[in-house]
């Protein structure tokens, strides 16, 4: 005969053996992760934890004394630096320009290349030159074409008399950072060209065709079926994109250096002055981390937009 | 099912132990790839051979680590010194690495952080006071008390050896000068009837007389870019002619001063004779300028000389020097910028004596003699007798060059070096916050002085 004490005992006896069992079904799993989980915490996580603590310190390397823990005051100084705050402001006016042009660069290069057409196929792949040209040589090479007195392209604008004395295109302020977002946008819309291109092959041809049989045209097709079947790749492809804008480094030190008169300095690239040529690591690092929590921001919400679509459960 | 969780737990052993392994391999391959690419630092940069060698008898390997300073020629001339070196020195082997100008803190302060610096090392023209102020010279006052003895000293400029008496130690050694000068197309100025400037005000005269926008020529170019070290070398150059300097006696920074005041005022006024585009120049477009015969006037570097030989030689001949003005500060302040380069010793060496014995040897006349002539133009000499060799004697340009290194040329560090450590922290702190903003209109020069001042002012601080 069974008595009522027997029964806890027993399901929980068989619950810690099922536990047992199910932990050594992942034993092998996590064998076998635990390099890659090394090799991780070697090169990203350990100098991720030293440089948060750094944040946190009065540390420039050549005044040792001056070495201490010091709180918030580097975050709170740096939110009250009128130059981080322009400088901010400039990350977010590179990445709303760059992001945007390149989209809708992207979106009408995608909607050309995704029609039939006789040398399609080079096109495609000729649109992939800006991408994969190395930055620093793009870089460097606008430079020169941009150049006031010998660049090609005010000698192309005085030759055609569309202006009668040399554009101040890196010189001035205000161009510059017109320049800047130009250089950047053209840089980058292949990415997007073929992100959006991979997201309009995937649009069956048979809703399109019936939209058109039923009497839409190509306008109400785009916006009522097109637009909203790659709008979800699209966001994921303009947060990818505005995250590595926010850090390009390459793209204002090669062509401005930053200016002129720091017209062009984005907050990665004054993170790096302050650390490496001011040697304020403390200040410097807090400034990068700033830009990091300011990415993990749309981080998540890439996390969260993949995760609506189902990638991950 | 027995057999099943036997065969399992034996999977389970397998992969453990093969996992680990792996972990094994991969964490020695990382720490053997540490200790042969490192220096001489504690954390592990030991190589077999160092290794043997503080037992006594085997080869030391010395790591050195320096700029990309010049032309392959150069370059190549200065690994034939390093491997001529290691042949007469059968029980020291140096190995050399090149560092480039755009990441070369980094690597630095990096190597530095990680205790794996190189045993001997060139950078920039501050580069061994800051590594000072980390601690991490090796005092070479021995080596001075040698060159003081055997006549070393007597044949440089004061400067070369003076600068680097810093907190009573000896922190480096100069090894060569870079030279800046005003280029000028003595063709164009015969034109116009003018003779070369030797003041700020002939200066003044000279490039508005010849600044001709609508033919296509302006009256001087020169660099002014934000964030390029191109940018501060003119403004300083007049700095220095005003009398001025970066700091005072007691190491305070010296920005917002009537020296440098007058200074930026006249590279303001000078702007109006060069290309609009100014603000984004760096020493590139300037000499492509000159090159293209558009400019009448150019600041640069001794390493005009060959290029415009080599790629304008129709120019070659029709190119001078003017002399180093004089400006508000008279004729004891008559100077030219001019980068006193160093070598120093890294105090985390584990061999102290070879790497004296390599700079003892590096800094040999004779040897310093072939990289300079490796490309004529491009290094100043660091002895005053080595103005008679051919190299600086032949070329009348260069020799004008030279003599103004020799006689004229100092840095930034100049008249003392206080300020040592501010003043090779500032990075382009000077082309940021003062130069730039005022080419470009931005702001005006006193504002910009006092900016300054406030901002790179606390890099001056010293532990008293």
């Amino acid at each position: 005969m069974t008595t009522t004490t027997e029964l806890p005992d027993v399901r929980a006896a068989r619950d810690r053996a099922g536990k047992i069992a199910l932990l050594r079904r992942r034993t092998t799993a996590y064998w076998l992760i635990l390099p890659s989980v090394l090799f991780l915490g070697a090169i990203v996580f350990y100098p991720l934890v030293v440089g948060l603590a750094e944040g946190f310190r009065n540390h420039n390397r050549l005044q040792p004394w001056l070495i201490r823990f010091n709180g918030i005051d580097n975050y709170v100084k740096a939110l009250g630096d009128r130059e981080v705050l322009l400088a901010l402001r400039t990350s977010f006016v590179m990445v709303i320009g760059i992001v945007g042009l390149s989209y809708l660069l992207g979106l009408a290069g995608a909607l050309v290349l995704d029609r039939q057409f006789r040398g399609r196929g080079v096109y495609r792949a000729l649109i992939l030159v800006p991408w994969v040209i190395p930055p620093v040589v793009a870089y460097i090479s606008w430079q020169w074409m941009l150049n006031d007195q010998s660049g090609v392209i005010n000698n192309v604008l005085l030759q055609l008399g569309l202006i009668d004395h040399p554009v101040l295109w890196l010189a001035d302020p205000r161009l510059a950072m017109v320049s800047l977002i130009a250089v950047g946008t053209w840089s980058r819309f292949p990415f997007m060209t073929i992100t959006i291109l991979a997201a309009l092959s995937a649009i069956d041809r048979e809703i399109t065709d019936a939209a058109a049989i039923d009497g839409a045209n190509k306008w109400q097709i785009f916006r009522s079926i097109t637009f909203p079947m790659i709008l979800p790749i699209s966001v994921i492809g303009t947060l990818l994109q505005a995250i590595w804008t926010f850090n390009d480094f390459g793209l204002p030190f090669v062509l401005t250096g930053g200016g002129p008169a720091n017209a062009t300095t984005p907050l990665i690239l004054l993170s790096y002055k302050e650390a490496f040529q001011r040697y304020n690591i403390g200040y410097g690092t807090s400034l990068a981390i700033i830009s990091m929590v300011l990415m993990l921001g749309l981080g998540a919400i890439y996390l969260r937009m993949q995760k609506r679509q189902g990638v991950y459960e | 099912m027995h057999i099943d969780n036997d065969r399992r737990r034996s999977w389970n052993r397998r992969g453990a132990s093969f996992t680990l392994a792996l972990s094994l391999v991969a964490a020695t391959a990382a720490c053997a790839g540490a200790g042969t690419g490192g220096g001489a630092g504690p954390s592990g940069g030991e190589t077999a051979s160092q290794e043997a060698t503080s037992t006594g008898g085997e080869k030391v390997v010395l790591d050195y680590w320096d700029m990309q300073w010049g032309s392959p020629a150069f370059m190549n001339q200065l690994k034939d010194n390093v491997k001529q070196f290691n042949a007469e020195h059968p029980d020291i082997e140096v190995k050399f690495q090149q560092l480039a100008w755009g990441d070369y803190t980094q690597k630095l302060l990096s190597a530095v952080q990680a205790g794996n610096p190189p045993d001997i090392g060139g950078g920039d023209s501050g580069i061994p006071f800051n590594m000072d102020a980390q601690g991490q010279t090796l005092d070479i006052s021995d080596l001075y008390a040698e060159w003081e003895k055997d006549g070393t000293f007597a044949d440089m400029p004061d400067w070369a050896h003076e600068k680097w008496r810093y907190n009573g130690k000896a922190v480096g050694i100069t090894w060569q000068f870079d030279q800046r000068a005003i280029f000028y197309r003595t063709d164009l100025f015969e034109a116009a009837g003018i003779t070369p400037p030797t003041t700020w005000e002939e200066l003044l005269a000279a490039a508005k007389a010849l600044n001709k926008p609508d033919e296509g020529q302006i009256g001087i170019a020169f660099p002014g870019k934000q964030g390029s070290y191109d940018t501060d070398q003119f403004y300083m150059t007049f700095v220095m002619q005003a009398g001025g300097g970066l700091s005072d006696i007691d190491g305070n920074p010296t920005f917002d001063t009537p020296e440098q005041l007058a200074a930026l005022k006249m590279v303001k006024e000078l702007s109006q004779y060069a290309a609009p585009g100014t603000p984004s120049w760096t020493f590139t477009e300037v000499l492509k300028e000159f090159n293209q015969g558009k400019a009448a006037m150019a600041f640069g570097g001794g390493w005009f000389v060959g290029d415009i030989k080599k790629n304008a030689p129709q120019l070659a001949d029709k190119i001078g020097v003017l002399p180093v003005l004089i400006g508000p500060g008279g004729k004891e302040a008559q100077h030219c910028v001019s980068f006193a380069n160093p070598w120093m010793i890294y105090n985390q060496t584990k061999h102290p004596e070879q790497a004296k014995e390599f700079l003892r040897w590096m800094m040999k006349k004779e040897n310093l003699q072939k990289l300079y002539a490796s490309e004529p133009g491009g290094k100043w000499p660091v002895y005053k007798s080595l103005l008679d060799d051919p190299i600086y004697s032949e070329d009348p340009i260069t020799a004008e060059l030279a003599k103004q290194v020799v006689n004229q040329g100092v840095d930034y560090w100049y008249p003392n070096n206080a300020g040592a450590v501010g003043i090779g922290s500032m990075g382009t702190g000077i082309a940021d916050i003062i130069v730039n903003p005022v080419l470009s209109g931005q702001v005006e020069p006193e504002a910009a002085l006092a900016d300054a001042q406030e901002k790179l002012g606390p890099l001056f601080v010293t532990e008293k």
